[in-house]
C-alpha cells in the first residue's frame, strides 16, 4: 500500500506536459499528434452551443421539479414517521416544514446561476419550483393536522376563553332566627 | 405531591375548671374545658404537658386530682376514667350507666375509694382499679353537696336539702350501706349551700348563715348574721367560706364553735382563696375589672399584701381566678371571658405583676376564618404611588419618577444600613450561623430566633414583617370566634398579633339549620394602599332585640366603627363596591326592613336577588333586593312539600368571588363538553327522619328552577356538601351498608354551549343539561370537607376532608369524578378518566397532616395565595392546623429541594472549561500549522 502512495499516474496531462517540454518529435509514437484535442473542440463548435442551451434548459427543469419529485418520497416518509407525539415524527415534520421554506425563501438565488448562464428569465420554472414547495409544505401542514397538532377544534381555545360574565347575583348565605 | 410549611397547635378550649396548686413540689395546672378536654399545662411556659380528650359533647366533664395515687379522674357523661398525672396515659375507665337529666355533684378521692354523686345516686369506684365497689341510691330528689371522712371506715354525706331540712348520711366506705341518717331541722328556707373539706354554710335570704361540721356525727350547727347575703362560695382551703352581698365580700372563718367575719372588700365576682406554700398562710385575692386592680390579702392578718393593675389593659374581663403563692411571689392565673389563659407573676416586694404566658383558648372556638393579604410594603407602595398621577405633563411625570427613584434608593440605603447593623449584632450576639448572617445581609429572610413561636400566643413585636411577600403567600388570618373575641393570626407562626373582644353582651347568631354562627366579612383587601382595608363582624346582642356590626382594621384590629341595628334576619356583603372600594354589608332584619352598612343608596349594577327558605317547611322564595327604594320584593315561590319530620339540614352555595377558568371539559375526541357553571346555583340537603331519606336539591336560586333532586334512601347524619364550579361532592352515612359515601353530582351543558360571553338564568338552556351523579364508597367516618382554592382556579380542586381519627386527607378530584364508568370507551381513556371504582381508596401518604393528629374538627379554610399552584389551608377544631397544598404540584416554582449549589456549580464549571478548551485549541491549530 505504502508503496502505491507514492507514485502517481498522470495519463491525461502527461502528454501534454511532455509536448511542452520539447521533447523530440520522434520520441513519440507513431500517428501522435499533440494538437488532437484542440481540432476536435474546434471541428465541433456550432454543434456545441445547441447541446449546451439544451442543458441549462435541462437543468434547470430539473432544478423546477425537484421540490414536485420530492413529494412521494416525502409522503412516504410521513407515513412511516407515524402519527405519534415523540420527538423523532416531531423533528421530522419540523424539518419538512423547515425546508421547503427555506427553498422558498431563496427562490431567487437558486435560479441566479442558471439565469446568467441561460441569459432569459426563467419565471415559468420559478412558478412550478414555488408551487412544488409550497406542496411540500402543504404536505407537512396535513400531516401536523392528523398528528393533532393544529387548533382547529374549539377545544384548543378553550383556556383562552373568558369565564363567563354573570348577569344576575344571588346573596345567599344563612337565615338567622 | 410537595407539601411545605406545616404548622400545627393543639388547644385545651375555653377552661371550665381549674386545678391551680403545689403538689408535693410540684406545681400542678389541670385545666377541663367546654371543648371536653382535659389538659395539664406546663406552668413554666404554658406548653400542653398532655391533652385528652372525652368524648360526650353533651354533658358537662368534672375531674379531681388525688395526690396519693397522682391521678386525674375524669367524669364525663356514663364514663368515669383515671389518668396518670405524670404521663397523661388512661389508668382505667368504668361505664356507670346513669340517668340524663342529672349532673354530678360531687367527685371526690376518699382513702382507696372515689366518692362520685349523681343527683340522688352514690357510687364508690375502687381507685386503683376503677372497679365499681356500690352504688346507693336515696330515691329523692335530694342532690348531694359534700362529702367528708368519718373515722376510719365511713363518709358523711351532706345534702339532700328538701322540706327545711339538710340531710347529713353516714355510709360505710365498704359497701355503701347507710348506717346513719340524720336530718337538721333548719327553721327557714334555705336557698343557697356550699360545703368544703369537712363544714357545710348555708345561708337564707333573711341573712342567717349556718355553719356544721358534718364530719362528725352529732354535729352542732353554729350561726351568725349579715346584711342581705346573695350568695356563697366554697373554697378550696375547708375553713373559710366567701359570702358576696349586695354591698360587699365577706370572707368568713368557720370552725366547729364559731364564724367570724375576717375581711370585707369591694364586692366582685372574680376572687380566689389559697394557702402559701412556704408560710402556710391563707391568702384572698380579688379582681376588680372596673380598675383592673387585682388586691390579695393576708386572711390572719387582714393586711393587704398586693394591689396592682393586670396587664394587658382594654381586654376581656377576668372570669376566673386561682393563683398560687410561694412566699415572695404570687403565679396569679385568670382566665378571661373570651377564654384567654394568662399566668402573671406578682413580687410582693416589688408589687408589679408581669405576664409569663399567655394562652388564647377561644381559638378552639372559631366560628369564621378569613384570610387577607398583608398590605403592600413601602417599597411597592411608593411605586404605586408614581401611577396616581393621571394626565399630568411630562415634566411633571418625569419629576414624579425621580423623586421616587430618590426616595427607594434612599430606603434601600437604610434598610441596608440596617441590616448591616443587625447582621452586626447576631455576629456580636452569636445567634445564627454565618451563612444565614450573610444571606440576611444581603435581602433573605431575618433570622429567626431559635425557639420558635408557640401557636395561640402573643407575637412578639418586629419578629414578623407585616407586608406582603413576593409571592403572597404570607397572609393574615382574621378569624371569629363564639367566645366573644376577634383574633389576627399570622400563618407563618400562628401566632396571635391582635385579639378584638366584642363586649361582654356578645352573643353569637343562630341560623335555620341551628348553628352557631359568627359571621366575619372582608369589606376592602388590602390592595388599595390609599385606603386600609376594613371588616366585619355581626353577632347578636345579649337580653336585648338587637344586634350589632362591629367594623375593624383586620390588619392591625383597631374598631373602626360599630353599628346597632334590629335583630338581624340576614346580613350579607354585596358584591358590589361603593366610591371607596368598600363592599357594604346588607342587613335584614327581623321587620324584613333591609339596611346598608356604609349607606349604599345608588341602584345595584346588575340586578340582585336573594335566596330565602324555610328549614322546616321546605318553602323556597327567591326575592330581589332594590337598593334605592330599600324593598324587597319577591319574584319566586315555590314548595318542595316536605313531609312533618322533614326539614332542610344543609345549604351550600357559591361565593361570588369564586373564579372558574375553564368553561369546559377537553374530551378524548377533542370536542368539549361545557360546564354547566351557573353562578347562582344553590345546592340543598333535606333529610327526613322518619324515614331516613336524604333528598339532593340543585335549584337556581334567580328563578327557582330545580335543576336536579336526587334520593338516597336509609341515610342517616352527618351530611357535609361541597359546591363549587359545576359539581357537588356530599357525604351521608348509608344506613343499609353501614358506612360513609361520598356522592358527586356534575352538571354539563353538553357539547354546545348556550352563551359563551354572558350567564343569564332569565334564558333556557339550547339543549338540556347532562347530569352525571354517582357516589363512592369513603371507609372513614367525615369531620369537615371543603375543596381547595386558588387564585385564578386554573388548578384542580382537591377535595380536603377532616377525619374523626385524626387525618386530614387531600382527594384528588379525578377520583372523586362522576363521569368515572366501569366500562371506558377509547375516548375516556384518551381523557384519562379512572375506570370506576366503589370504594375511594384512602392512602396515608394523601394525608397532608402527616401524624401530626388534629381532632374535633369543625371547619376547614380554604384561600388562594400569589402561586396559582398553592392553596391555603387552615383546618380548625381544638386543633388549629395550617399548611399549603399544590393539588396539581407546584408547577410555577422550583422545588424547595431545587439543588442550587450542584447547578451553580455545573454552570461555572461549563464556562469556565469551555474558555480553557478555547484557548488549548487555539494552540494546538497553531502548532499543527508550523509542523
Amino acid at each position: 500500500m505504502n508503496v502505491m502512495n507514492k507514485w502517481k499516474l498522470d495519463l491525461t496531462s502527461g502528454g501534454a506536459k511532455i509536448a511542452t517540454r520539447g521533447f523530440d518529435q520522434s520520441m513519440n509514437p507513431p500517428g501522435y499528434t499533440p494538437n488532437f484535442v484542440a481540432a476536435q473542440q474546434v471541428e465541433q463548435g456550432g454543434r456545441n452551443d445547441q447541446q449546451q442551451q439544451h442543458l441549462l434548459n435541462k437543468r434547470a427543469w430539473d432544478m423546477a421539479l425537484g421540490p414536485v419529485k420530492a413529494l412521494p418520497m416525502n409522503m412516504l416518509m410521513m407515513y412511516m414517521a407515524g402519527n405519534t407525539i415523540s420527538i423523532f415524527p416531531i423533528m421530522m415534520v419540523a424539518m419538512m416544514v423547515w425546508r421547503p421554506i427555506k427553498a422558498l425563501m431563496s427562490v431567487n438565488a437558486a435560479f441566479k446561476p442558471l439565469e446568467t448562464e441561460n441569459g432569459t428569465s426563467l419565471i415559468v420554472h420559478k412558478l412550478i419550483f414555488l408551487l412544488g414547495n409550497m406542496g411540500a409544505i402543504a404536505l407537512a401542514v396535513y400531516k401536523i393536522h392528523t398528528m393533532g397538532l393544529l387548533p382547529t377544534h374549539a377545544s384548543d381555545w378553550l383556556d383562552f376563553v373568558p369565564p363567563a360574565e354573570r348577569l344576575q347575583y344571588i346573596l345567599s348565605s344563612d337565615v338567622y332566627i | 405531591m410537595h407539601y411545605m410549611k406545616i404548622k400545627w397547635e393543639s388547644l385545651i378550649g375555653c377552661p371550665e375548671q381549674l386545678f391551680y396548686k403545689r403538689v408535693n413540689g410540684r406545681d400542678i395546672l389541670l385545666i377541663s374545658s367546654k371543648q371536653h378536654a382535659l389538659g395539664s399545662l406546663d406552668t413554666a411556659n404554658g406548653n400542653i404537658l398532655w391533652r385528652q380528650i372525652q368524648d360526650s359533647m353533651e354533658d358537662s366533664l368534672g375531674f379531681t386530682y388525688d395526690n396519693i395515687h397522682d391521678i386525674v379522674i375524669v367524669y364525663n357523661k356514663n364514663y368515669i376514667r383515671a389518668f396518670d398525672y405524670s404521663t397523661g396515659i388512661l389508668k382505667w375507665e368504668n361505664f356507670i350507666s346513669l340517668s340524663q337529666n342529672q349532673r354530678v355533684g360531687i367527685l371526690k378521692v376518699i382513702k382507696n375509694v372515689v366518692i362520685l354523686t349523681h343527683g340522688p345516686f352514690i357510687y364508690g369506684i375502687k381507685v386503683t382499679s376503677g372497679s365499681l365497689l356500690w352504688s346507693t341510691d336515696f330515691k329523692d330528689n335530694s342532690e348531694w353537696i359534700g362529702v367528708a371522712e368519718n373515722g376510719e371506715s365511713s363518709i358523711n354525706l351532706v345534702g339532700g336539702i328538701s322540706n327545711n331540712k339538710l340531710s347529713i348520711v353516714k355510709l360505710s366506705l365498704e359497701n355503701g350501706s347507710t348506717q346513719n341518717r340524720n336530718s337538721i331541722d333548719v327553721e327557714y328556707n334555705f336557698e343557697r349551700c356550699a360545703a368544703s373539706g369537712r363544714n357545710a354554710v348555708c345561708l337564707n335570704s333573711q341573712g342567717t348563715i349556718l355553719a356544721i361540721d358534718f364530719s362528725k356525727d352529732k354535729a352542732v350547727p353554729v350561726k351568725t348574721v349579715l346584711e342581705q347575703p346573695i350568695h356563697i362560695y366554697a373554697s378550696l382551703d375547708e375553713k373559710y367560706f366567701v359570702v358576696k352581698s349586695l354591698s360587699s365580700l365577706h370572707v368568713l372563718h368557720v370552725t366547729s364553735e364559731k364564724i367570724t367575719n375576717i375581711l370585707k372588700v369591694e364586692p366582685t365576682e372574680v376572687f380566689s382563696i389559697s394557702t402559701d406554700s412556704s408560710t402556710k398562710e391563707p391568702i384572698f385575692m380579688a379582681y376588680y375589672d372596673t380598675l383592673g386592680v387585682i388586691k390579695a390579702f393576708d386572711l390572719k392578718s387582714s393586711k393587704n399584701l398586693l394591689t396592682s393593675k393586670l396587664v394587658p389593659e382594654r381586654q376581656a374581663p377576668i372570669s376566673k381566678l386561682e393563683f398560687l403563692s410561694t412566699g415572695k411571689t404570687i403565679e396569679i392565673l385568670t382566665v378571661r371571658r373570651d377564654c384567654r389563659v394568662d399566668l402573671h407573676e406578682a413580687r410582693l416586694d416589688g408589687k408589679e405583676v408581669s405576664i409569663e404566658w399567655t394562652r388564647f383558648e377561644g381559638l378552639a372556638t372559631i366560628a369564621s376564618v378569613e384570610m387577607i393579604d398583608l398590605p403592600l410594603s413601602e417599597t411597592q407602595a411608593t411605586i404605586e404611588t408614581e401611577f396616581t398621577a393621571k394626565d399630568a405633563g411630562i415634566l411633571r411625570t418625569f419629576i414624579l419618577r425621580v423623586t421616587s427613584q430618590v426616595e427607594l434608593f434612599k430606603r434601600l440605603f437604610v434598610q441596608f444600613a440596617h441590616r448591616f447593623v443587625k447582621s452586626f449584632e447576631l455576629i456580636v450576639t452569636n445567634q445564627a450561623s454565618f451563612s444565614t448572617i450573610f444571606r440576611h445581609l444581603f435581602g433573605g429572610e431575618t433570622p429567626k430566633s431559635s425557639k420558635p413561636q408557640r401557636t395561640g400566643s402573643v407575637a412578639k413585636p418586629d419578629t414578623l414583617p407585616m407586608e406582603r411577600d413576593y409571592f403572597n403567600l404570607r397572609k393574615m388570618i382574621v378569624v371569629s370566634t363564639t367566645s366573644g373575641s376577634v383574633y389576627g393570626l399570622h400563618n407563618e407562626d400562628g401566632s396571635v398579633i391582635w385579639s378584638l373582644y366584642l363586649g361582654d353582651d356578645f352573643e353569637p347568631l343562630n341560623d335555620q339549620l341551628r348553628r352557631t354562627k359568627v359571621p366575619l366579612f372582608i369589606q376592602r383587601g388590602t390592595s388599595h394602599y390609599q385606603f386600609s382595608s376594613e371588616a366585619a363582624v355581626a353577632f347578636n346582642v345579649k337580653n336585648a332585640k338587637s344586634s350589632r356590626l362591629v367594623i375593624f382594621n383586620p390588619i392591625t384590629g383597631t374598631l373602626v366603627n360599630t353599628y346597632q341595628v334590629e335583630r338581624l334576619k340576614r346580613v350579607e356583603l354585596l358584591p358590589f363596591t361603593n366610591d371607596e372600594m368598600l363592599h357594604p354589608l346588607m342587613v335584614l332584619d327581623i321587620n324584613n326592613k333591609i339596611d346598608f352598612f356604609p349607606s349604599y343608596s345608588a341602584p345595584l349594577p346588575y340586578s340582585t336577588f336573594q335566596f330565602n327558605f324555610n328549614a322546616s317547611s321546605g318553602d323556597l322564595y327567591g326575592e330581589r333586593i332594590d337598593s334605592v327604594t330599600r324593598k324587597i320584593s319577591t319574584t319566586w315561590k315555590n314548595q318542595l312539600r316536605f313531609s312533618k319530620s322533614e326539614k332542610i339540614v344543609a345549604v351550600a352555595s357559591k361565593p361570588f368571588s369564586q373564579t372558574l377558568h375553564s368553561q369546559g371539559k377537553v374530551l378524548g375526541d377533542r370536542a368539549v363538553l361545557y360546564k354547566y357553571s351557573n353562578p347562582s346555583l344553590v345546592a340543598l340537603a333535606a333529610f327526613d327522619e322518619v324515614e331516613a331519606l336524604l333528598t339532593i336539591y340543585l335549584i337556581d336560586a334567580i328563578n327557582g328552577q330545580i335543576i336536579y333532586s336526587g334520593r338516597h334512601p336509609r341515610t342517616r347524619p352527618p351530611f357535609h356538601l361541597v359546591h363549587c364550579e359545576n359539581w357537588l361532592a356530599y357525604s351521608y352515612w348509608n344506613e343499609k351498608a353501614r358506612r360513609t359515601e361520598i356522592g358527586v353530582i356534575e352538571l354539563y351543558e353538553g357539547l354546545t354551549q348556550t352563551n359563551a360571553v354572558h350567564f343569564n338564568s332569565m334564558t333556557t338552556e339550547k339543549t338540556p343539561l347532562t347530569i352525571y351523579a354517582q357516589s363512592f364508597i369513603f371507609s372513614q367516618g367525615i369531620n369537615a370537607m371543603t375543596a381547595t382554592e386558588t387564585e385564578q382556579g386554573l388548578t384542580n380542586r382537591n377535595l380536603l376532608i377532616a377525619l374523626p381519627f385524626g387525618g386530614l386527607l387531600e382527594v384528588s378530584k379525578r377520583f372523586v369524578d362522576a363521569r368515572r364508568t366501569i366500562d371506558l370507551t377509547p375516548e375516556m381513556r384518551e381523557e384519562m378518566i379512572i375506570p370506576y371504582m366503589p370504594e375511594l381508596l384512602l392512602a396515608t401518604e394523601d394525608l397532608i397532616n402527616y401524624n401530626q393528629s388534629i381532632f374535633n374538627i369543625r371547619g376547614i379554610k380554604t384561600a388562594p395565595s400569589g402561586l396559582e399552584s398553592t392553596s391555603l389551608v387552615l383546618a380548625y377544631g381544638i386543633d388549629l392546623f395550617y399548611t399549603r397544598v399544590s393539588p396539581s404540584g407546584t408547577f410555577d416554582i422550583l422545588k424547595d429541594d431545587f439543588d442550587y449549589v450542584l447547578i451553580s456549580l455545573v454552570m461555572v464549571v461549563l464556562i469556565g472549561g469551555s474558555f480553557v478548551v478555547k484557548r488549548i485549541w487555539r494552540q494546538n491549530s497553531i502548532e499543527q500549522a508550523w509542523s
